[in-house]
């Protein structure tokens, strides 16, 4: 075991996983964490916690990680490289783990221009991927960037993303094998509504080995509303949704519900397909629907591991 | 009460405080901490916690701060503008109130170059000044930056800086504590004092423009040794000047640390007298081993309970 996080137990033990989000909220107000985690107790096997997502200022990601473990649920600590250079991020890796914080996600993160504070240095230190092979370096050496000896190694299960929808298009699944490369035990990918390109992303994927190197997990996004998919389609980079899947929404007497089918027929779709290893559902501010959701694609109940 | 931390009743109520310091460990281990938290238990009112100090990685200061709370200690956070930008430092803050966490310090931070990570890149996106006057918007405004929309819940924090009162040019000195009390900070925990003369200069500086009736001064005590005098004579601590008289003391005493001591107990008993200054903070590795013998014999035990 790397880590020893249930994440990584489930996984290594071939189950299909589930994992799930959470936005930090904007201030200190821990009564609104417990109460998005109260939908996701015993539903999901670890919790994606986002780390100033879009670069809005939210409350940080390994403090409410920390909010997370208390309330007995398992944390995926996400952790941008925008906002801190190696050396906070090195230490604040050593903290979460004191803390009992056993997965990361590596992320580049979202450009500052494009949030609350446009006006922030954007740091950009390092990237992901350097910042997923830094995470490794210090887990399986026990040595810092600089080589230095850490005197008691984080041991992290370690994650990172993808998008398979992004252009150019063929060339995304040679940033995953850097990813890989670099270390990362899982990942976790861009919401997908476009099936068709998921598959050849994953043939892809199969065909150069990787998924035998890596855990994959399918990210899913249900839509809420015809405007919300509109919105997305229209404005969202890297995410595709084909007109086939707006019109049902579109069309539907209750979008909502539409949404949830579309979603649960994706997750049965994803179960069967090779290479897949679990399902990371981001249910933007949408919390309280995860239940429902794991239901009705038969998720639940987890297993013991 | 801005944060109705134990400093904060303390220094309010008029009583002398003393603040202790802890250095993180160079990796996750716990134990490190609790070994330090039982030698500074009891003597101090509350601990700074350091940031990365000297641009070298150890444990997070929030991460270390949470740990000392667990373990029944009040923690000052250290929060140098080095390493985050304004993004990460105001999150931060959202996690660290969350948490329990009461005072903090704002610092610029040592250049990345003297640490063990030099080819980092050093942020800077505010220095110490914007950053204490952030702190203090969201905590009495409830905003972010450059932000109208109100935040969720409250960040109620006693908000410190430091001060070097003995760096050149010596009369820009208390200018630049001027600047941090119109950004809004609350206290000041002062570089490490040795030459006493300079200090009470600057202190009678600083009451000439009423700053000691605006910010609570902590006057920093940190006991002397040879390798502190061997770093002083090679230039090697900025800001940082000692007598030849306190030198001549160390160098040529027969125990060397209990000299160190006996002259850091003597400066604090004159640093209680003295107009202005309202408590003190003891740092060194020394400074954490010997905490309860130095506060026993400078009569400051035991700490006062407030409510």
């Amino acid at each position: 075991m790397k880590s020893g996080s249930r994440l990584e137990k489930v996984l290594s033990t071939g189950h299909f996983a589930f994992t799930g989000e959470l936005g930090p909220p904007r201030g200190s107000n821990v009564e609104a964490v417990k109460k998005k985690t109260s939908f996701l107790k015993g539903i999901v096997d670890s919790v994606n916690i986002t780390d100033n997502q879009t670069g809005v200022v939210r409350m940080s990601s390994w403090a409410t990680s920390l909010i997370l473990i208390q309330e007995g649920l398992e944390p995926n600590y996400q952790m941008v490289c925008r906002d801190r250079n190696r050396l906070a991020m090195q230490s604040d890796i050593l903290g979460a783990y004191a803390h009992g914080i056993r997965n990361m996600l590596c992320l580049s993160g979202d450009h500052q221009q494009f949030g609350d504070h446009p006006l922030s240095k954007g740091v950009f230190d390092i990237d992901s991927i350097q910042l997923i092979s830094v995470l490794k370096k210090m887990r399986d050496e026990g040595r810092f960037l600089n080589d230095q000896e850490i005197d008691e190694r984080p041991r992290m299960f370690i994650g990172a993303a993808a998008n398979p929808f992004g252009e150019p298009f063929e060339w995304r699944v040679y940033r995953l094998a850097k990813k890989v490369q670099a270390g990362a035990d899982f990942i976790q990918t861009q919401c997908i509504y476009d099936m068709k390109r998921f598959r050849e992303f994953m043939k892809q994927a199969n065909d150069m080995g990787l998924t035998e190197k890596v855990h994959i997990l399918a990210g899913l996004t249900p839509l809420k509303s015809g405007g919300m998919a509109r919105y997305m389609a229209k404005n969202v980079s890297g995410i595709i949704i084909p007109d086939e899947i707006i019109d049902r929404v579109v069309k539907a007497k209750k979008p909502a519900d539409e949404g949830i089918q579309i979603c649960v027929e994706q997750i049965e779709e994803l179960r069967e397909m090779k290479g897949v290893h679990g399902v990371h559902l981001m249910a933007i501010e949408w919390e309280h629907k995860v239940p429902e959701i794991a239901e009705r694609a038969k998720l639940v109940p987890r297993p013991q591991v | 009460m801005k944060s109705g931390s134990n400093l904060e009743k303390i220094l309010q109520k008029g009583l002398f405080a003393v603040t202790g310091e802890l250095v993180p460990p160079k990796g996750n281990e716990i134990s490190v901490i609790k070994r330090k938290a039982d030698l500074l238990r009891g003597y101090v009112d509350a601990v700074n916690v350091t940031d990365n100090q000297t641009a070298i990685v150890r444990m997070s200061s929030i991460a270390t701060s949470v740990l000392l709370i667990q373990m029944g200690l009040e923690p000052v956070m250290q929060m140098t503008t080095r390493d985050r930008n304004r993004i990460a430092l105001q999150s931060d803050l959202f996690g660290a109130t969350a948490l329990g966490i009461k005072n903090m310090l704002c610092l610029t931070g040592d250049h990345h170059t003297f640490g063990n990570q030099v080819d980092s890149k050093n942020v800077h996106d505010l220095d110490s000044v914007q950053l204490i006057h952030c702190v203090r918007t969201m905590r009495d405004e409830g905003t972010l930056l450059g932000g109208e929309e109100k935040v969720e819940g409250e960040v109620k924090l006693f908000i410190g800086a430091v001060e070097n009162s003995s760096g050149d040019p010596f009369e820009f000195r208390v200018i630049r504590l001027g600047k941090k009390a119109a950004a809004g900070v609350d206290f000041i925990q002062t570089q490490c004092i040795y030459d006493m003369n300079r200090f009470k200069e600057w202190m009678k500086m600083v009451r000439d423009r009423g700053l000691h009736e605006r910010v609570y001064i902590l006057a920093g005590v940190c006991p002397l040794n040879l390798e502190r005098i061997t770093r002083c004579k090679n230039r090697d601590l900025p800001g940082v000047t000692i007598p030849e008289g306190l030198m001549d003391r160390i160098t040529e005493a027969k125990d060397t640390e209990a000299e160190g001591i006996k002259i850091c107990i003597e400066q604090i008993a004159e640093l209680k007298e003295l107009k202005g200054v309202h408590g003190i903070h003891i740092m060194g590795t020394d400074g954490e081993e010997k905490i309860g013998q130095i506060t026993k014999e400078t009569g400051l035990l035991p700490r006062p309970r407030v409510e």
